[in-house]
């Protein structure tokens, strides 16, 4: 959550970290040691720790269209005070058992698709059954945009079915940084070495390169090969003619649905 | 033991009848066999045939390949020549190659891309192990331009007594060549001014104007990664903002990235690299490995990064 906080600070973003008050000092601590003068930052507005209940009030009153209008005010906001975008790193565990809760992922996702807006939202494992997770993750995409007023096209990261990823739409020079520091997330959470990429429209050599990168990692953490499943050929051309067969040894590529 | 020479020694052979070119390759072929050292043909198709066939078999130590494949484009030969010289590495022997690029009939941009490729040979292989290629150009059927072409980027010519030094070889013939822009389109071009931020317009004219052209899927996919990192090189190294040209030249279809950047390293892309490494020049590498036709120029006045592809073939 640090890291991800860090890089958009790096970013000219303004970052919100929501989370109970317990596990705000974690992460500003976290951000302390990597160099961040924290105080600072939030004296100058550019970070602000917000307790996760003054966010989404209680139970009862959870209204997730005027929660994501909240969102969509702080974004606006933050654009006007000249930062490229909003970032929210949120521990959303406190909200878990809520009615409307895949509802409101799915809206702040829909939000995120059309906003220069990057949000990491956090479940605890340890108290979300898998039923949930499933569902969270169906909703659930880790998407970055291109920041300022004007973008262009969205790529999508998020979570298959079968605990892999699945990548999306268009990956070039403007949001390389993002694919990389999204894959190493990703990384993280995924419970399969599947990356899905029947989505991807488009992928320059650096994207290639970083889904090499995040392949190699994945199998070097699991010890199993990294499936590629559905990459268009013209992805599978660059991957041969770029010599990543001998880079990413462990990579196979595969056509169709998932065994 | 014998003692390695280093460097390329690049001949010109100029011929007037077929059956001198088949004569010199099999003379040629059977002196490496004798020396143990192996050869790489290149020719067109039926070059390659008449050769075989005077070989009735012959020796074992040759690889063929067709050239209108190997060297469809042009930039992609070098890297070719780099893999068969990885391919002998552990023999420590000599080099051969025999290749014609240049052929009756072969359209003048890729002409101009064959007369790039020799004279950036001269450079490439300069440090080389040991590397004899001989360049065989039909004298009676290509246009003396052409001709006097050849002998500007060859070192040496090939006559009945052996390589003798050529006087018309002028060292600096590859930095003249690219150096110099090429030819204005013959009709006014579609332009586009593009900058990081609007990468993705420049993608979504260049595969429209693909398809609307009627070039294949996959083709055009080819032609779409090709020009997206000729134009971020531009963003990145060009000055930030550059210029997106395309037009129709007979049955072709021709994209252009210019900008006011400029490449100091000639050979850029044509060398194979380790995809651990990023190095630049890696996605120019690509872009020729990927284009039936890519043309680099650079100097003073910018770069141009032209893909051309021909409507007619598949």
């Amino acid at each position: 959550m640090a890291a991800f906080c860090a890089s958009g600070l790096a970013a000219g973003e303004k970052v919100m970290h929501v989370a109970p008050e317990r596990l705000q000092d974690p992460v500003l601590s976290s951000l302390a040691e990597t160099g961040h003068d924290v105080e600072r930052l939030i004296e100058l507005g550019r970070l602000e720790a917000r307790p996760i209940d003054q966010i989404y009030r209680t139970e009862e009153d959870f209204d997730p269209p005027r929660q994501v209008e909240t969102y969509r005010e702080a974004i606006d906001a933050a654009c006007s005070q000249g930062y490229s975008g909003l970032r929210v790193g949120a521990d959303g565990t406190p909200l878990l058992g809520r009615a409307d809760l895949t509802a409101y992922e799915l809206r702040a996702d829909l939000l995120a698709s059309r906003s220069p807006y990057v949000a990491l939202c956090a479940y605890d494992r340890r108290v979300c059954d898998q039923g949930t997770l499933t569902e969270l993750e169906s909703v659930h995409a880790l998407r970055a945009h291109r920041a300022g007023p004007s973008y262009g096209p969205t790529f999508s990261i998020h979570g298959t079915d079968d605990g892999g990823i699945a990548l999306g739409g268009e990956f070039d020079l403007v949001v390389r940084d993002q694919l990389r520091e999204l894959l190493l997330v990703a990384n993280e959470a995924v419970t399969s070495p599947t990356i899905d990429l029947s989505r991807l429209a488009f992928a320059d050599l650096s994207s290639v390169r970083s889904i090499a990168e995040a392949a190699q990692g994945l199998s070097a953490t699991t010890g199993e090969d990294v499936v590629l499943r559905d990459a268009p050929s013209v992805f599978r051309k660059i991957w041969q003619l770029a010599g990543f067969d001998a880079f990413a040894p462990s990579v196979v590529f595969r056509s169709g649905e998932a065994t | 033991m014998r003692t390695m020479v280093t460097g390329l020694r690049h001949e010109l052979f100029l011929y007037t009848r077929f059956s001198d070119l088949v004569e010199i390759c099999v003379s040629i072929l059977r002196q490496a066999s004798e020396d143990d050292e192996p050869v790489l043909v290149a020719l067109a198709s039926d070059r390659l045939e008449a050769v075989r066939d005077a070989l009735n078999g012959g020796p074992g130590n040759v690889e063929f390949a067709d050239m209108a494949e190997l060297g469809q484009n042009p930039a992609r030969i070098i890297s070719a020549w780099h893999d068969f010289f990885a391919r002998h590495a552990e023999e420590d022997r000599p080099i051969v190659g025999i290749g014609e690029s240049v052929w009756e009939g072969r359209p003048s941009p890729e002409v101009a891309e064959c007369f790039l490729h020799e004279a950036l040979c001269n450079v490439a292989f300069a440090r080389a192990s040991e590397f004899r290629a001989i360049c065989p150009y039909d004298a009676s059927a290509l246009d003396p331009p052409v001709i006097e072409h050849a002998r500007r980027t060859h070192p040496l010519v090939l006559d009945a007594d052996g390589p003798v030094p050529n006087p018309e070889f002028r060292p600096d013939q590859h930095r003249a060549l690219f150096e110099e822009p090429l030819p204005e389109p013959p009709v006014d071009p579609e332009t586009a001014e593009f900058d990081l931020r609007s990468l993705d317009r420049l993608r979504r004219t260049v595969s429209e104007t693909a398809i609307d052209a009627g070039l294949e899927p996959i083709r055009a996919d080819h032609v779409l990664f090709a020009v997206n990192e000729a134009a971020e090189n531009s963003v990145r190294h060009g000055g930030g903002r550059a210029l997106l040209r395309h037009w129709r030249e007979g049955s072709a279809l021709v994209f252009e990235i210019r900008d006011e950047g400029r490449i100091s390293e000639l050979l850029a892309g044509r060398i194979p690299i380790d995809a651990a490494e990023q190095t630049r020049g890696f996605g120019l590498y690509l872009v020729n490995q990927l284009s039936e036709l890519a043309q680099v120029r650079s100097g003073p006045w910018g770069t141009q990064v032209r893909i051309r592809v021909d409507l007619n073939s598949t």
